[in-house]
């Protein structure tokens, strides 16, 4: 937003306004990013020397051995590649299916829109909750099976409302003259409606792929199957064993047992897993950012 | 009355084309039922299936009946988690730390929007906002596990600040449970608080820029123009944000409890849900635990009615 208080000169409040923006937003970078920085060069490090002197800005012997250790565990491995599959698979099932549900709610010919809207806002109030869902889970099958992670989430009520806000926007003509032309109902959502929604639909893709990648808990309630698990579940049983005495203990023998100095400590591999689980997230974020602040913008402001 | 019937009658005589008028109708919009009907059905099972499913708070449920075919037990389950002492403890648990995330975390992201949009540099501005953003994409777990071992007695913050000479001994950070809310709400507000921000972004975009123009004419500073234009403009996404956050007053984060807690400081990290689940899928007691879920919900639709009411009533913005 320009307010072109810079053409102007500025007043001495200005210029406190300025630098105290100036200042919380270099401590908001600094308290966001440090930890994030501080995992990746604890990744990179040698895992013994690391525990032997603290590291503040920069990697102590730098190996790849932590991420070395993660390949080599086969339960890791499998994991990620459960995670990248239900992410990939709810992605493309939940956000097909709720735009499609979503565009057919924003159409004013459809009778009784009214009372499918209360359908599906009623949820946003009430459910259920986790015990006759895990009953219901039961009675579907779908305990300990892969399906968990994709069919509960096949549509979202908020990301449909996010996508109806957007929809209603698309002017009316642009449809009309494509029915004239002779063009159906489907090709004209594929051929028309979702071109232009691309910011609304990289955005539910993105909270559905994200819930889907960071979801520890359907697997931790819902699946007892090794086999099924996903990273997140993974790291959170890590996370869960390694708990303060056992670290403690683990501190000493380290310190006593490895002459050598050297060499990965689960400390120094708990970082690299942590690295390895962010970076998809990392990767592409940045592609999607641009959308999903235009797209939850929308939402917001028509919410 | 009786002539009036065969008037009705005759309407659809008279003009021959209503009755293709409506199944024109019908055809126009069939499509349109077949995309909502598979959405409608999709709740159906998986969120009105499970809402019919709470009749089993009323009954000793077995697994190898159907929901209705159970005895009735009235409101046996719901006297016994009332006196138990652990549903208590797991009550005042999520009832502080919700007032916690109420009147601690809620005016964060309020105060960051407001100082965020002073940046006089628009490219950090929007370096802020990115970063600050990022930690909501990262999972609860990757979070929990990078502060627990910063904050762990041989991490990060007890290194430096036994380098500084602050402390003698290393601080027991996460096996303290007097420590355990302030800390788990300071890292709820690390990861959520730039995201939270968004919202408040979003009404100061749609402020009027006639306002700041016309205001700066009339003599006002920076600071003025804060307090008299940019947070009126965003006060009614702040009490909407608000009456939102009341609904939540009687749910935790598990992500918290799970998490973030454990066996040493229990007594402040457990709450209603992680309690629902013990008793639910730990020990098998569906009819018990569905009934404190119940309870659970059935207040929260209370308190959102209730703070929606008073809104209505006094600020003229609703929900509904």
């Amino acid at each position: 937003m320009k307010r072109g208080h810079r053409a102007i000169r500025l007043t001495s409040e200005d210029k406190i306004v300025n630098g105290l923006a100036i200042l919380i937003a270099l401590f908001v970078l600094i308290v966001t990013v440090y930890p994030i920085y501080y995992c990746v060069i604890y990744a990179f490090s040698d895992g013994t020397a690391a525990m032997a002197r603290q590291i503040y800005f920069f990697p102590v012997q730098v190996t790849l051995s932590n991420f070395k250790a993660v390949i080599e565990d086969s339960l890791l491995v499998n994991s990620f590649m459960i995670s990248v599959a239900r992410t990939v698979l709810a992605v493309i099932t939940g956000v097909s299916f709720t735009a499609f549900t979503a565009y057919g709610l924003t159409r004013k010919e459809l009778a009784g829109r009214k009372i499918y809207s209360m359908i599906a806002m009623f949820t946003m109030y009430f459910g259920g909750g986790v015990i006759p869902t895990y009953l219901l889970y039961l009675k579907l099958g779908l305990i300990n099976s892969f399906a968990v992670y994709i069919l509960p989430s096949l549509l979202s009520v908020y990301n449909m409302l996010l996508c109806m806000a957007f929809f209603r926007d698309i002017p009316e003509s642009l449809v009309e003259s494509a029915k004239l032309d002779g063009a159906g109902e489907f090709k004209i959502l594929v051929r028309i409606i979702v071109p232009l929604s691309t910011p609304i639909l990289a955005t539910i893709g993105l909270f559905v792929g994200v819930g889907a990648w960071n979801d520890w808990y359907t697997a931790a309630y819902f699946v007892n199957d090794q086999k099924l698990m996903p990273m997140s579940t993974i790291l959170m049983r890590l996370v869960s064993a390694a708990d303060a005495a056992q670290k403690a203990m683990e501190a000493a023998t380290t310190s006593g047992a490895n002459v050598n100095r050297s060499g990965p400590t689960s400390t120094s591999i708990q970082y690299a897993t942590l690295l390895v689980s962010i970076f998809p997230v990392m990767c592409v974020y940045p592609f999607v950012q641009k959308y999903f602040v235009k797209g939850v913008m929308v939402g917001a402001i028509k919410a | 009355m009786e002539l009036s019937f065969p008037k009705k009658n005759k309407i659809p005589e008279k003009r021959q084309s209503v009755p293709e008028q409506k199944w024109a109708k019908v055809k126009r919009q069939l499509p349109y039922q077949l995309m909502v009907w598979p959405g409608m059905i999709f709740l159906l099972i998986f969120s009105y299936i499970p809402i019919a499913g709470l009749v089993i708070a009323f009954q000793d449920y077995s697994l190898s009946t159907s929901y209705f075919n159970n005895p009735w037990v009235g409101l046996k389950h719901f006297q016994a988690f009332l006196k138990d002492s652990t549903f208590w403890m797991a009550f005042r648990n999520t009832i502080e730390l919700s007032l916690l995330r109420m009147f601690f975390i809620f005016p964060m992201p309020i105060f960051l929007a407001l100082a965020i949009n002073e940046i006089p540099s628009l490219k950090l501005k929007k370096v802020v906002q990115t970063c600050s953003y990022f930690p909501h994409f990262m999972a609860f777990v990757v979070v929990a596990a990078l502060w627990k071992d910063i904050l762990s007695t041989n991490g990060l913050i007890n290194n430096l600040l036994l380098e500084v000479g602050l402390i003698r001994t290393p601080v027991k950070f996460w096996t303290d449970p007097n420590k355990f809310k302030a800390l788990a709400t300071i890292v709820d507000l690390w990861k959520g608080a730039g995201w939270s921000a968004i919202i408040y972004f979003a009404a100061i975009t749609g402020i009027n820029s006639e306002l700041y123009e016309a205001a700066r004419i009339d003599g006002a500073g920076r600071f003025a123009q804060m307090r008299h234009i940019t947070f009126p403009g965003i006060l009614n996404t702040i009490i909407i944000m608000f009456i939102l956050s009341i609904g939540g007053l009687v749910s935790g984060n598990l992500n918290i409890s799970v998490l973030l807690g454990n066996s040493f400081t229990k007594s402040q990290s457990y709450i209603i849900e992680y309690y629902t689940l013990d008793m639910g899928l730990g020990t098998m007691r569906y009819s018990f635990a569905t009934a404190i879920g119940m309870f659970q919900s059935v207040i929260s639709v209370i308190l959102v009615m209730l703070a929606n009411f008073f809104s209505n009533k006094y600020k003229q913005v609703g929900l509904f």
